[in-house]
């Protein structure tokens, strides 16, 4: 699958999996998807990407997510003109 | 972003359009700090960032500032490390 497929794959399961993410992992937690499923997760960030790496996975190809924090899909930049 | 990232993150539709998400190492060992944190990339948000100042390369939010002591009026912006004395 090419990177751009993958991408966009991984953050419509993330969006589809958020809730089911809050409720099975305890909060602060790192947890990755990789062709549209959960793969992995770690309370570190730096573990996490050597256990994908284990995995075969390129981590930089790999969607991570942290619980308890908030990720909207859309949001406002304020700018001074 | 391609370069710097060590993770993919979620990606925000914003009104520069998408940006996107990715995991990048903060380091600013002045301020005690190095972790992870959630960044974004835009090519319209640094372009606008640079009709500010040619040097600049983007923005800063919240998640980085809340990480630190911070303020400053129409002329000046101080940053420190929280707790710190003034």
């Amino acid at each position: 699958m090419d990177s751009h497929r993958e991408h966009q794959l991984n953050q419509d399961a993330f969006r589809r999996l958020k809730e089911a993410i809050a409720q099975t992992y305890p909060p602060g937690r790192f947890v990755a998807i990789a062709g549209g499923q959960i793969i992995a997760d770690s309370e570190r960030f730096d573990e996490l990407r050597s256990l994908l790496m284990i995995l075969g996975k390129d981590p930089t190809e790999v969607l991570v997510v942290r619980t308890g924090e908030e990720y909207p899909e859309t949001a406002v930049i304020f700018h001074s003109w | 972003m391609t370069r710097l990232k060590g993770a993919a993150g979620p990606d925000v539709s914003t009104n520069f359009g998408l940006l996107e998400g990715g995991w990048l190492q903060l380091a600013m060992p002045e301020l005690r700090l190095l972790q992870p944190l959630l960044g974004y990339a835009s090519d319209a948000v640094v372009a606008a960032a640079q009709e500010s100042h040619p040097d600049f390369q983007g923005l800063a939010g919240l998640p980085l500032l809340r990480l630190t002591e911070y303020g400053g009026n129409a002329d000046t912006f101080w940053l420190r490390l929280p707790g710190a004395a003034p």
